[in-house]
């Protein structure tokens, strides 16, 4: 029977294309279940379920007569391409996975609400799941994805220069953390700190230091203008002092890793999953030597309230348009399971529950799983989504530009992210 | 007088260095940095001599399979798009070149307007139309939509070409008892060779590299390199740069030797129209 | 072989008509040739015949058949293009046989067709080549075996000697004239030069304006040209048209009142009374001996070929003359000179031949 289908679907690919056939029949059936799951995410998603013998849904799928097929795309695609096909008549994405930046009000519409499926058939230990997450994905009222990874922001620094400046432990507050960086870039073998100027993530994290914040999750635009202020002027001092490299206002998200493997840069923030490329001989000059702690809070502030540092998460959603609703949940379900959070957690994926931090298997793998996981109980989105987000962010980078390199008076630049930002947000 | 065309001669060698540098060291970085142990690809200062390491080659074909059924699929669409491509700009510029009416020349205007269209702006429209038609993720969409685009260019480019043949030796054909078709097979397209490899060079470049369609009209089974390129680049677990130059590599270089190869046409064909035969 | 009968044919491009209803009949086996100055809608109407363009009115019956939108491939027809038309990517084989490979004869059937036509144009040695490696009068042969090999019932040739030189000429002339002797197809001669007319046609079709002047035998149309047209095209050098007064016209004779022509009594031809006409001379009918009809003037140019001079004068009017002389002739520049000629050897046109 499974061969017959087989041969049906190879046939209607050929109908399809004469040319897509030749390319299905090189490439060959690869399944031979009766049902088909088609997931759109990021490829990241696809091999942190593993493949193969190593196939974490391979007893799901045999028990489903279900084949999982993945449509993988870069983020920002993926998303693109997520909202387009959720707004057709109908789409054959049964489950996609969103960013945890994207699901305005109108975009969370496309999306089914999760709550009834919770509700008739529940994920097991629901509660485990970060309750902040969860709380990122239910927009007005709705549930519309559920959590599945993580990539929490830590402080990276490279051990080695550290101690060739004469520092022999890592800083407890960010006052520490300029001054070594700014030592580290007198010392003269390697400049302090290395951030990327095209991404809110750093200034927001230097705001949150000082209990500042760009776009809190009640939507209110620089809750604090004084704390982002001093974190622009603490930056700005970073920068003229030579801590932050000349070439600050070009440098770019996916340069970060490269300075901190070749010993360019100290300090670096970068997502705690990163330990393991910035530590692998392969590429790293300085392997086993580049260590991750939680971004430091003010010296003002230490012992009063927690850091809450920068995380990025995404979660699986069911478009409203998908074709076997049911069968989605039941896959969301199965992913989401304990064992297989462990599963993808082992794999490299950022887990979205807390206990499973806490498992021997992975704290022996990941030593930064217990930081990283004292972290993210605090964490929150880098500003929350809302419809002229990326004009919102672009304004904000542009300002901190400005202000970092001198340009502009940290004061001034406030004062114009609030004049500039405050229309874009919603009413 | 010596002194200044010396003078001339050095500024004319140093600007042809220097586009030279501009233009080929990206590639010369990209092919060179695929064979580097992954710790010397951004070594400051540059790593000239190193030994030389197929590692990322090989993790790639371990760890980006998809890579290469993508490969498979932007050979299947480049061929069908010059293929498409080729044949109606050949026939359209055939029409334009033998006939003459008001509309024609208007019909060749808008053709040409067409092309000044964002292509963004007619994705998006037909996003929805080709789900429907159940096109979506077909080698066939994809050949079309890259050949549709060319097809202005490749007409107009056809038409000068067709231009230059004597009208006399289709006259002549079909008096030896040859039908359109056949003059146009048997006449028309050896003479205007350099046209049409010209027309090809042009569609093989796009579509090998193009990325909005694919993006749009594809999921997996029709998924192009360049989409899988684009997933290393922008992988949210960071860049593994030496797997990502590996596969640039591959990417590059079918295109290189294509485009080397044709150049010799090429650059006889895009000067056709300069001087008469 | 073929005959061909075209019954108010008529062309026209964008409303302007350049074939205004051609009346013509072309038997099986004959050279007729057309001629006429540049424009006069010659190379139209042989592309009419060929099915290179479509015919706007009138029909065109192949062997008794109405062919008026039968494809040029299914005319039985070849043709010789002035630009020859090799297909320049081909070889001289390749060109001559074109034609057959497309009707999928074999391919032995081909080489000797090939190798037929090419030994009676002695191209044997050049079969290999491709056109850009010929000379003008090769490529010009090839053209013309291209069209042999087709065996059509009627060959069409569009000026095909004038981008040759002299000599050339006058040589591919005479072969092609051999070439209808010995194949005795139909053949069909489009031609500016009166020459070319003279010596290879049956039957000359002399146009101008898209209208058939008249159609004959070159010696007819030498003879007895039809209007002042004809007269001035057939025949070199071209025949003298004197501006004459009528005074009378009795009994199909007319008289003039020119001085010198007192005596003179013609055939009225198409003049039917008083008023202004031509008359031809012929510079050949021209003589130094005296006579009772002069026309005489001043001497502006003498060419002596040898066997014969040529002897340019301008009357008393200023209009110019002609006369052609047996043998060398001496006569000074500016010299005046009095010619005579015979009763017999002059037409008169009614005036009005050389208007429009």
């Amino acid at each position: 029977m499974s061969e017959s289908n087989t041969f049906r679907i190879t046939r209607r690919h050929f109908l399809g294309t004469v040319a897509g056939g030749i390319a299905l029949m090189a490439a060959g059936p690869s399944f031979a279940q009766s049902k088909t799951l088609q997931v759109l995410s990021h490829r990241v998603h696809q091999t942190s379920l593993g493949e193969g013998d190593k196939d974490l849904l391979a007893a799901w799928k045999q028990e489903h007569d279900t084949d999982v097929v993945f449509t993988t795309l870069d983020s920002n695609p993926l998303m693109d391409r997520l909202f387009r096909e959720a707004s057709l008549a109908q789409t054959d994405f049964s489950v996609g996975y969103m960013v945890d930046n994207r699901p305005t009000s109108d975009n969370a519409k496309l999306f089914e609400s999760l709550q009834e499926y919770q509700d008739k058939d529940p994920i097991e230990a629901f509660d485990d799941i970060a309750a902040g997450l969860v709380r990122g994905m239910t927009i007005d009222g709705r549930l519309i994805g559920i959590p599945v990874r993580t990539a929490t922001q830590g402080l990276f620094y490279n051990e080695e220069l550290l101690a060739e400046a004469g520092f022999d432990a890592p800083p407890t507050t960010l006052e520490e953390l300029v001054a070594q960086t700014i030592a580290i870039s007198e010392h003269g073998k390697a400049t302090g700190m290395i951030l990327a100027s095209d991404l809110a993530v750093f200034p927001v994290m230097f705001a949150r230091a000082f209990g500042g914040d760009f776009i809190n999750g009640d939507f209110e635009l620089l809750p604090d203008p004084a704390a982002m202020q001093t974190a622009l002027t603490v930056m700005a001092d970073m920068f003229q002092k030579g801590a932050l490299p000349r070439s600050y206002a070009t440098n770019k998200g996916e340069e970060l890793l490269t300075w901190m493997q070749q010993g360019r840069a100290a300090f670096s923030v970068l997502p705690f999953a990163r330990a393991a490329q910035l530590n692998d001989p392969a590429v790293s000059n300085y392997a086993g030597k580049i260590k991750a702690i939680g971004f430091p809070i003010s010296e003002t502030l230490k012992g009063k309230v927690e850091m809450s540092a920068v995380v990025e998460a995404w979660a699986m959603t069911i478009p409203a348009n998908a074709v076997d609703k049911d069968l989605a949940w039941q896959f969301i379900k199965e992913v989401s399971s304990k064992k297989n959070t462990l599963g993808m957690a082992l794999n490299g994926n950022g887990p979205a529950r807390v206990s499973t931090f806490l498992e021997p298997e992975l704290t022996a793998k990941n030593a930064l799983a217990e930081i990283e996981s004292q972290v993210l109980a605090n964490a929150r989105g880098a500003f929350p989504p809302f419809a002229e987000a990326a004009r919102a962010q672009q304004i904000f980078i542009e300002e901190v530009q400005l202000a970092v390199l001198g340009r502009k008076s940290p004061q001034d630049a406030v004062a114009s992210m609030q004049a500039r930002i405050q229309p874009l947000l919603p009413a | 007088m010596r002194v200044e065309r010396i003078l001339v001669n050095a500024g004319k060698t140093l600007a042809v260095l220097l586009l030279l540098v501009w233009s080929l060291f990206p590639i010369v970085f990209i092919i060179t940095s695929s064979f580097k142990p992954g710790r010397e690809i951004f070594a400051v200062p540059p790593q000239w001599f190193f030994a030389p390491t197929f590692d990322h080659y090989i993790t790639l074909w371990q760890r980006w399979a998809v890579f290469f059924h993508g490969l498979l699929n932007s050979t299947i669409v480049t061929i069908g798009a010059a293929a498409l491509a080729v044949m109606a700009s050949t026939c359209a510029g055939y029409v334009y070149s033998r006939y003459s009416s008001r509309w024609l020349g208007a019909s060749l205007l808008s053709l040409i307007a067409i092309r000044l269209i964002p292509p963004i702006v007619v994705t998006l429209p037909l996003f929805p139309i080709v789900n429907n038609l159940g096109l979506a993720d077909t080698h066939f969409i994809l050949s079309v939509l890259y050949a549709t685009f060319f097809v202005s260019l490749g007409t107009v480019l056809m038409r000068t070409f067709i231009d230059q043949i004597p009208r006399e030796l289709d006259e002549a054909a079909s008096m030896d008892g040859a039908t359109l078709p056949v003059v146009l097979w048997r006449i028309i397209m050896p003479l205007a060779a350099p046209g049409i490899i010209a027309v090809a060079v042009f569609v093989v470049v796009f579509a090998w590299n193009e990325f909005l369609f694919a993006f749009i009209f594809t999921s997996t089974k029709a998924k192009t390199a360049p989409l899988v390129i684009s997933e290393m680049i922008g992988s949210i677990e960071g860049v593994d740069w030496g797997v990502l130059f590996a596969a640039s590599t591959i990417q590059l270089l079918p295109v290189l030797i294509f485009v080397m190869l044709m150049n010799r046409y090429l650059v006889a064909g895009l000067t056709a129209g300069a001087t008469k035969g | 072989m073929a005959q061909l009968k075209l019954s108010g044919v008529k062309k026209d491009f964008g409303g302007v008509e350049v074939i205004k209803g051609v009346e013509l009949d072309i038997e099986d086996g004959e050279f007729v040739v057309f001629v006429g100055p540049s424009g006069c809608g010659k190379s139209t109407l042989l592309r009419l015949i060929a099915g290179l363009e479509e015919i706007s009115g009138g029909t065109l019956e192949i062997d008794g058949k109405v062919s008026n939108d039968v494809p040029s491939r299914d005319r039985g027809i070849a043709m010789v293009f002035q630009s020859y038309a090799l297909y320049p990517h081909l070889t001289v084989a390749e060109n001559m046989g074109f034609s057959l490979s497309l009707r999928k004869t074999p391919k032995a059937e081909i080489d000797k067709s090939v190798l037929q036509a090419a030994t009676i144009l002695k191209l044997e040695h050049l079969l290999d080549r491709k056109p850009s490696q010929l000379s003008g009068g090769q490529r010009q042969r090839v053209a013309i075996g291209r069209a042999i090999v087709r065996e059509p019932s009627i060959f069409l040739f569009d000026e095909p000697l004038s981008n040759l030189d002299a000599a050339l000429r006058m040589e591919t002339r005479t072969e092609i004239a051999k070439l209808h002797r010995d194949l005795a197809a139909t053949m069909i001669y489009v031609t500016h030069d009166q020459v070319e007319a003279m010596t290879l046609a049956d039957k000359i079709v002399v146009l101008k304006g898209g209208v058939v002047q008249q159609v004959g035998a070159p010696m007819e149309l030498y003879r007895n040209p039809c209007n002042a047209f004809v007269a001035g095209f057939i025949g070199s050098p071209r025949m003298n048209l004197l501006k004459v007064d009528v005074t009378s016209v009795e009994d199909g004779k007319v008289r003039l009142a020119q001085p010198g022509f007192e005596h003179l009594v013609v055939p009225s031809g198409r003049v039917s009374g008083p008023g202004k006409a031509l008359l031809g001379v012929r510079p050949q009918a021209l003589t130094l001996n005296p006579g009772p009809h002069q026309v005489s003037g001043t001497v502006t140019l003498v060419e002596r070929m040898g066997p014969e001079t040529v002897i340019s004068i301008r009357q008393a009017d200023g209009s110019p003359l002609l006369a052609v002389l047996p043998g060398d002739v001496e006569l000074a520049l500016d010299a005046n000179v009095s010619f005579s000629f015979a009763d017999t050897d002059v037409r008169l046109f009614p005036a009005s031949d050389l208007e429009n």
